[in-house]
């Protein structure tokens, strides 16, 4: 069910996965957007505006009022069209365990990529790899594997659209810099919610292809 | 009706403990009070918060939640009724998120560069810190003018969330070398001091900001010690 609500423009770039999770959960809940590209190297006046605090994307205007952060984003989606696809549980505790874990992945998971891309590859975290073994514990815990591969179950839920950008960019880095993830031996459960993910409609348009991330990769690399 | 069992793990100068403690106490929730020595953790703790050994932890029937800001919006969902600290409408709500977010990503983060870093890195770390409380003095003129709180006339999320770190204005200046501009260049920001250390459910459980400096040198001086 498209939900036609008036005036509401995402400021985004195609390659952040913050900007990738508000994507998906707009389109999971099928709501009508107008998706502003945005050039980080020459900020527009509205994204200044929008976001004059932190001057970053991804921002959520809606009608007229900017929300930045992704998570807070995808809070306020979720809180203003509650009906269709609802990503946050409604158990308090379950939330509390959400809301952990996509913390847990910004502290450690994004940042030891980020300190990866930032070396050209040199920085390579041994933790990472524990990491992401707490994550597929994490999964085990909290998503009935009986329900489907996400942590909501069968559909995706908060959690599930924090981490969707990572079914991309891991392999992206894997593929360009040698970034060594997690095998499917040790993280089964993780691959097969990525592997989801990938296939999920919503996801295919939210997500960058994999092959143009490399791109986008390779030439940040090269300009180095 | 069983009584709920709610207990927190803490560590007393921590902001983080804090805002736990603010957010029980402005609910009227009871509370059993634990408090940690972070170079001998109770295996309660351990157990509770097996990923980060870290504190706040708080146990509520059993069940252990960790990182301050989840704790309280876990409290404000689990004690609705009593002093809201979320705000209903989905806008006002982002803006408190945001703002506790900023104490975390800015003022914190700049607030631990200042106790760890060194030379330039520590000047810069100064700035910063000083940068994101005008920013705080800023958006307190935006978002609630003539009001004491964001949250109006009351406390909410985004005045918990930042709260704890007044208590520490003072250890900070210490370690930071630096004298804080006064309210002339931040009215808002110091109307809203005020205003937080006159209610009675902060005053319960924050600790002396003078002990707190105390900490804060200890701290700094391991760090110069090991330089």
């Amino acid at each position: 069910m498209a939900c036609h609500d008036q005036d509401v423009t995402l400021l985004s770039f195609w390659p952040s996965p913050f900007s990738m999770r508000v994507k998906l959960a707009l389109l999971l809940k099928g709501i009508e957007h107008e998706d502003l590209s945005q050039d980080l190297g020459n900020k527009s006046k509205l994204l200044l505006e929008s976001n004059p605090v932190h001057k970053k994307v991804p921002v959520l205007i809606h009608k007229g009022k900017p929300i930045a952060e992704s998570a807070i984003i995808v809070h306020y989606i979720d809180e203003v069209w509650p009906g269709t696809s609802p990503l946050l549980p409604q158990d308090a505790f379950l939330r509390a365990q959400h809301r952990f874990w996509t913390d847990f992945f910004e502290k450690k998971i994004s940042d030891s990529l980020d300190r990866f891309i930032r070396s050209n590859g040199a920085a390579v975290n041994e933790e990472f790899i524990q990491d992401c073994l707490l994550l597929e514990g994490a999964l085990a815990e909290l998503g009935d594997e009986e329900e489907g591969p996400f942590f909501g179950g069968a559909s995706m839920s908060f959690l599930d659209v924090m981490l969707a950008p990572s079914a991309v960019w891991i392999p992206a880095l894997e593929q360009v810099m040698g970034l060594k993830p997690a095998s499917q031996e040790q993280c089964p459960r993780l691959h097969k919610l990525f592997g989801a993910v990938t296939e999920h409609p919503s996801a295919k348009v939210a997500l960058p292809q994999i092959e143009k991330l490399k791109e986008f990769t390779q030439a940040r690399l090269v300009r180095k | 009706m069983s009584k709920d069992s709610v207990k927190l793990l803490n560590f007393w100068p921590s902001m983080f403990g804090l805002r736990v403690r603010y957010a029980l106490d402005l609910k009227g929730v009871s509370y059993d009070y634990q408090e940690e020595s972070l170079s001998n953790k109770s295996k309660e703790l351990l157990e509770a918060n097996p990923i980060y050994t870290k504190i706040p932890v708080l146990i509520h029937n059993g069940k252990p939640i960790c990182e301050s800001l989840v704790i309280i919006d876990y409290i404000d969902s689990v004690w609705p009724g009593s002093h809201k600290l979320l705000p209903e409408d989905p806008y006002e709500k982002a803006v408190a998120r945001f703002w506790a977010d900023f104490g975390d990503r800015k003022l914190f983060d700049a607030g631990s560069r200042l106790r760890r870093a060194m030379g330039e890195e520590h000047k810069k770390a100064g700035e910063d810190f000083k940068w994101a409380l005008m920013k705080i003095d800023e958006a307190l003129g935006t978002i609630a003018p003539g009001k004491p709180f964001f949250g109006g006339d009351a406390m909410n999320f985004a005045d918990v969330a930042l709260a704890p770190f007044i208590c520490w204005f003072k250890g900070y200046q210490k370690v930071g070398g630096f004298v804080l501009p006064g309210p002339e260049e931040w009215p808002n920001l110091y109307k809203w001091v005020d205003a937080v250390n006159s209610v009675d459910a902060i005053k319960k459980s924050t600790p002396s900001p003078d002990k707190v400096a105390e900490f804060a040198e200890v701290l700094r001086k391991r760090v110069l010690g090991a330089a």
